[in-house]
């Protein structure tokens, strides 16, 4: 549980920190953007202001800027849905939290189950051995290969 | 024991809808446009935002008294420069008649590009730029699209006119326009 709870702090704590890239290459900031007028990611997007966003983005780079500038600038300009991904604050949060508890809550549905599972295996049911005299015929019969 | 994860479940359930019916219940997305061509009069959402055309910001507060045409255009946008010659020329035609200011909103655009399409076309009304969020509150769709709003800062639909009614869908024409700001003054 406690290794769960370590992961989720960690993918949450490692998105705003990857975000800020200080040498973010052309190709992975094409991929962290989609394009405004068909919402495909920019980097499959050939329409006019993709193409537009795509030379002002190879401008910045090639000016130093890194990722947490460019992002915030193209996202003052066209709104928080240019991004991607969504946020880690706010409402937003809400699609990173929910996948991470559902496979939290999975992960802990599974080791419950698997461990009833094996105590139950070690205890026979009731009634589910020989009755007492066929036991006791087998045990003669053997007996019998035995001599 | 076998309570526990029903009731987990349930209560998951119970929540995800509850942020549902809280997100539609606060979802105000295109009730401008749905409230004008239905033929209703509704407030404008009220805004600041950064000029295209000059420095610093311009708010929708400080237009009330008179009556504002508001168009949503994009440089990258086909049919808003088929329309802007048209707006210039009715901005300029309305120029003598201060109760009437023409409005440009810029939607998902670089403010280079905003500059140049206005210097193009010759527009030289207030124009701001808008990050989408606008877009959402008036409910526009496609671009261009332009709204009429009174003096009272309410959206008043457009009457009937060439096929058109509430607010203009698509490239504005001097009729439409004329039909829309005259409609907004009498209101």
């Amino acid at each position: 549980m406690r290794l769960v709870a370590v992961a989720a702090l960690a993918l949450l704590l490692a998105a705003p920190a990857y975000a800020c890239a200080q040498h973010p290459t052309q190709g992975a900031m094409e991929a962290e953007f989609v394009c405004p007028e068909c919402h495909t990611p920019l980097d499959e997007s050939n329409s006019l202001i993709a193409q537009q966003m795509k030379a002002h983005i190879r401008t910045w780079i090639a000016s130093g800027w890194n990722e947490c500038r460019i992002k915030s600038t193209l996202v003052a300009q066209f709104g928080p849905a240019v991004v991607g991904v969504p946020a880690t604050h706010g409402f937003d949060l809400l699609a990173w939290a929910l996948p991470l508890g559902g496979g939290g809550l999975a992960v802990l549905l599974v080791g419950v189950g698997a461990w009833a599972w094996s105590r139950n295996r070690d205890d026979d049911p009731p009634g589910v051995g020989l009755p007492a005299d066929l036991d006791r015929r087998v045990d003669e019969e053997l007996a019998r290969f035995d001599a | 024991m076998r309570r526990l994860p029903q009731g987990l479940a349930v209560a998951v359930v119970l929540g995800l809808l509850g942020l549902l019916v809280w997100d539609v219940a606060h979802n105000h997305a295109g009730k401008v446009a749905k409230e004008v061509d239905s033929g209703h009069i509704y407030a404008a959402p009220l805004f600041t935002r950064p000029r295209v055309n000059g420095s610093g910001t311009l708010s929708m507060m400080s237009l009330r008294g008179k009556v504002v045409v508001v168009n949503f255009w994009q440089s990258y946008c086909a049919p808003c420069t088929q329309e802007a010659r048209t707006l210039a020329a009715a901005s300029r035609k309305w120029r003598n008649d201060k109760s009437v200011v023409f409005l440009g909103v810029d939607v998902q655009d670089f403010r280079t590009a905003g500059v140049k399409f206005l210097k193009r076309f010759g527009i030289t009304y207030p124009n701001i730029s808008d990050d989408g969020s606008l877009v959402g509150r008036f409910g526009v769709t496609g671009y261009p699209e332009t709204f009429f709003v009174d003096r009272h800062g309410r959206v008043v639909p457009m009457p009937p006119v060439g096929g058109q009614a509430g607010h203009i869908i698509g490239p504005a024409t001097q009729q439409l326009l004329a039909a829309g700001i005259r409609h907004a003054l009498a209101t």
